[in-house]
């Protein structure tokens, strides 16, 4: 026995789980990490990886902008809304009931912003040599989530995208927090906007300044019937439900009452040449803000205008529960999707001793010891966009139309920027385990590899062989290499062989039987 | 004779004059499976008050000086149906159902959720726990699993792009735009198939197994193209065509036991028209739709119940636009094996008191009793507290 293994022996004696905490090989530490921290290997780049040092390569993921990604940036700029502003794309891209009116001009449709920043995600999750970037920003996103189809999210959300979240990824929670919470989109999606100053809760003094505010709305607005002014929960419930504290972080409905009039007048202004507003902006509205004192969590709130609602972020953004939310949901992310609670709770130790410094909270999930269990390789199912740029990755296919991609993400069940519901799409296997599902990956890798001219992205099965042998056990090893780092369980490789006789088998269904393998369907 | 059927019939013959437990259990297991529910969720927000129209009420006559379905027996009027309440003309085909006594309808229904939000009040519709957005699963796939139906590979499906928020969960759901889609290809996905049921994935070869089985399953079935089901009966278009689907599997025995089915283009802000224009336009294709629907059922159809359900209804007033705003009460229909021809639930009237907010038909039906009836009474279910947690559970009476 030589001294190494005797100490890697010696070391899992002593490892308190035993077994569940064997550690992973160095290559298979570069695999999960290229795997975690992006959207898979490319051919090659496990080596790549290896010759560099696992944690030299996490490190610099960690600080995307010292890396160069400048072919990505060419492409990119063939999208030109990607780079326009709310009102631009309002203008540029105007909905029926605008057109109808003649009241802009007739210039793309609505849709195809989203359908853009689709296409560009997509291109970004393949091409982007910042991954972790990339990953995080689906993250963020995901987790302060908007929808492309609700009212004005259809020219929101890409500013939401660019604005909002991308340059705060790595940065401070707080900083995050509080640019959603100001961001139009989010003003929007969940309709802060219009909660107002309400009768029920707000004190006897404002009454009457209600009543004159609703008559001269209702007089003055086009809609026909009286205009009500209202709280509206909905921000304010998701701002602690699934935003903060998570829904198990001990608040109330009392609270949610609170919270929403506290955010009262946290609302926007939209372009309008009458008074020079030039795009959609947050605006506080001191007038439909609720004057009254407030209890939010035991902390009482005096009356003091917009800044009662900076002050309402900072207590929910250093609440303990929040390190504890925020900490599960990045382990479920990068880990598993049930982690180890004293993971949780040393990543959520590191969030609360940093302020909330995510680039910091990520480095300590990732020089964690579990990080790299062995138990965690492929533990996760992939989503249908993690499942098609890991495939795209994995084959140098040329992408030639990333909106056809995005769409057929979409047929998975994942349209891209269509996530109904505010709470993002799920981050579990379950829901994304369906036969039909399954079959839509099956086929996708098949297309990827026949060369049909209308196919979104095509590879060359061929060319991925690296020179080995066409033929039997060397080609299915080469894809192995190829899209698998060379890690393939012994079953499947052995079902995938036995494939090899039957008529028709040819080089490039092979190809497609590794991509559409239960190991490609994990990271 | 074999044993195993020399033993069924003689069991069979016991239960005629002392049945056993276990045996009447069987047999109403057996008659169990035959039954099938289908859901079909109207997205968009369904005017209830002109789908189902209370013409006799003056408030509802008021506010809808051109939008208003007339009374019966005037032109285009509505088709009469009980106590004041009419049928939109343009569903005239399902009027012998509603003879029949397969076609009920519940008023004044829908969610607790005061939202007007389309996507907020779909959510809370079909996760079926107002209140709390962080249920990651559907009411019909807690159904599923509260329910006694073995996991099949065609049990629950959905004619969808991806599984519904309604379907999704623990329950294997298998979500297609048509059975067409499994069939095809062949050797390719066999070797798929086959690799997946070698491989060592406990998660991923299941689904991988009923894929093969589902495929297996529609194999016999003929491919339908549009020609097809235009000679079956059926409207043009997507819900003509999704009801052929749901009609051709329930037909061949493939096991299906849920089936769910979704239709856009119910948000008729303008133009909604009377008995001309979008909502005619829609009624047309959804009457057609189910008229066939039970006539290419046949028999068969007296098992399987058809229930209509909308996020929320539309606001009393029509608009500037001959259209109507969000509102917040709708309605919901049935049809298959129910207490047909009557309307359910209790109107709460148009009455400037009686309309929620003081604009919108209020609701007095929780959709969740509707489906606790009707997961009980005809999926079996012993009860439905896991499927609406504190909700609603009383039965209106519809089965």
């Amino acid at each position: 026995m030589s001294s190494a293994a005797a100490v890697l022996l010696l070391a899992s004696a002593l490892s308190a789980s035993g077994a569940s905490a064997a550690r992973m090989t160095e290559r298979e530490r570069a695999i999960h990490a290229l795997d975690r921290l992006g959207y898979g290997p490319r051919p090659g780049e496990v080596d790549e990886v290896l010759a560099s040092g696992v944690d030299a390569w996490i490190a610099r993921q960690l600080r995307p902008a010292s890396i160069p990604d400048a072919a990505l940036e060419a492409k990119l700029r063939a999208y030109r809304t990607l780079s326009m502003s709310a009102a631009e794309l309002y203008n540029g891209y105007p909905d029926k009931r605008s057109r109808v009116m003649g009241l802009l001009g007739s210039g793309g449709k609505p849709a195809e912003v989203a359908q853009e920043l689709a296409s560009a995600k997509v291109l970004r999750a393949v091409e982007s040599e910042r991954q972790l970037q990339e990953v995080m920003t689906d993250f963020w996103f995901n987790h302060f989530n908007v929808a492309a189809q609700k009212n004005q999210l259809k020219w929101l959300v890409s500013p939401y995208e660019r604005e909002t979240i991308r340059p705060r990824v790595l940065g401070k929670f707080r900083d995050l927090l509080g640019a959603v919470a100001r961001s139009p989109g989010m003003l929007v999606y969940l309709d802060n906007f219009q909660s107002t100053i309400d009768a029920r809760y707000a004190p006897a003094g404002a009454r009457e300044d209600i009543a004159e505010m609703e008559e001269k709305m209702s007089s003055g607005g086009l809609k026909k019937g009286r205009t009500k002014l209202g709280l509206n929960e909905n921000y304010a419930r998701e701002l602690m439900e699934l935003h903060t504290l998570g829904v198990d972080g001990g608040y109330t409905q009392k609270d949610v009452t609170e919270l929403a009039r506290i955010l009262t007048g946290w609302s926007l202004e939209r372009p309008n040449k009458k008074n020079r507003q030039k795009d959609f902006a947050f605006k506080f509205k001191r007038r439909m803000h609720d004057p009254g004192a407030k209890v939010l969590l035991g902390v009482p709130f005096a009356w003091s205008g917009e800044a009662e609602g900076d002050k309402a972020l900072d207590l929910l953004a250093a609440h303990p529960a929040t390190a504890r939310f925020i900490a599960a949901k990045l382990c479920r992310r990068f880990v598993a999707d049930d982690p180890p609670a004293d993971l949780i709770d040393r990543v959520a130790a590191r969030f609360r001793a940093t302020d909330g410094d995510i680039r910091a909270t990520l480095e300590a999930l990732f020089a964690d010891p579990a990080f790299f269990e062995r138990g965690f390789f492929r533990a996760k199912v992939k989503t249908p966009l993690e499942f098609t740029a890991s495939a795209l990755r994995a084959t140098r296919a040329d992408l030639r139309d990333p909106l056809k991609a995005a769409k057929a993400i979409g047929a998975m069940g994942q349209p891209l920027y269509q996530c109904e519901p505010p709470t993002g799409w799920p981050d579990r296997a379950a829901p994304w385990v369906n036969s039909g599902a399954l079959l839509a990956r099956m086929r996708a890798a098949a297309l990827l590899f026949n060369k049909k001219p209308n196919a979104p992205a095509s590879a060359d099965a061929r060319a991925l062989l690296g020179g080995a042998d066409a033929r039997g056990a060397a080609a299915v090893s080469a894809y192995v290499n190829a899209f698998l780092g060379g890690e393939i369980g012994d079953r499947t490789r052995a079902a995938i062989l036995a494939r090899l006789d039957h008529p028709g088998m040819s080089i490039e269904k092979i190809a497609a039987l590794v991509i559409g393998s239960p190991e490609f369907q994990r990271r | 004779m074999t044993r195993r059927r020399f033993l069924s019939l003689g069991g069979l013959a016991l239960a005629g004059w002392a049945a056993p437990r276990w045996v009447r259990a069987a047999a109403a297991a057996a008659r169990g499976s035959s039954k099938t529910l289908v859901v079909l969720f109207q997205r968009g927000a369904a005017d209830g008050l002109n789908i189902i129209p209370p013409y006799a009420d003056p408030a509802y006559r008021k506010a809808r000086p051109s939008i208003r379905i007339l009374e019966p027996g005037r032109p285009e009027g509505a088709l009469d149906l009980e106590g004041g309440f009419g049928l939109h003309p343009r569903l005239a085909p399902l009027l012998p159902l509603w003879k029949e006594g397969r076609f009920a309808v519940v008023h004044a229904a829908g969610s607790p959720d005061a939202t007007r939000s389309h996507f907020d009040a779909q959510d809370c519709m079909e996760s079926g726990t107002p209140g709390r957005k962080a249920t990651q699963d559907g009411w019909l796939n807690r159904a599923l699993s509260a329910s006694r139906i073995p996991r099949g590979p065609l049990a629950a499906v959905a004619l969808a792009g991806r599984t519904p928020r309604t379907m999704a969960g623990a329950y294997p759901v298998l979500a297609v735009s048509s059975a067409d889609q499994l069939r095809g290809g062949g050797a390719t996905e066999e070797s798929f198939e086959s690799v997946y049921e070698d491989a060592v994935d406990d998660l991923l070869s299941g689904p991988a197994r009923d894929l093969g089985r589902a495929r297996k399953a529609v194999a016999g079935l003929e491919k339908a193209d549009g020609a097809a089901v235009e000679a079956a009966g059926y409207p043009k278009g997507k819900l003509g065509r999704d009801f052929f689907e749901i009609a051709r599997l329930i037909k061949a025995d493939v096991g299906l036991r849920v089936g769910f089915l979704e239709a856009g283009g119910w948000d008729h802000h303008f133009n909604e028209g009377s008995t001309q224009g979008q909502l005619a336009r829609r009624l047309d294709e959804l009457g057609g739709s189910i008229a066939a629907f039970y006539r290419d059922l046949g028999a068969r159809g007296d098992g399987v119940l058809l229930l209509t359900m909308t996020e929320f209804g539309r606001a009393l007033e029509e608009n500037g636009n001959g259209g109507t705003d969000h509102g917040h009460g709708s309605v919901m229909t049935l049809f298959g094996p129910v207490k047909g021809g009557k309307v359910y639930g209790s109107w709460p009237g148009l009455g400037e008191k009686a309309l929620f907010e003081s604009r919108d038909l209020a609701v007095t039906t929780d959709y969740r009793r509707v489906v606790s009836e009707i997961l009980r009474g005809h999926l079996g279910l012993q009860d439905t507290a896991a499927v609406f947690p504190g909700g609603p559970h009383a039965p209106l009476g519809l089965l």
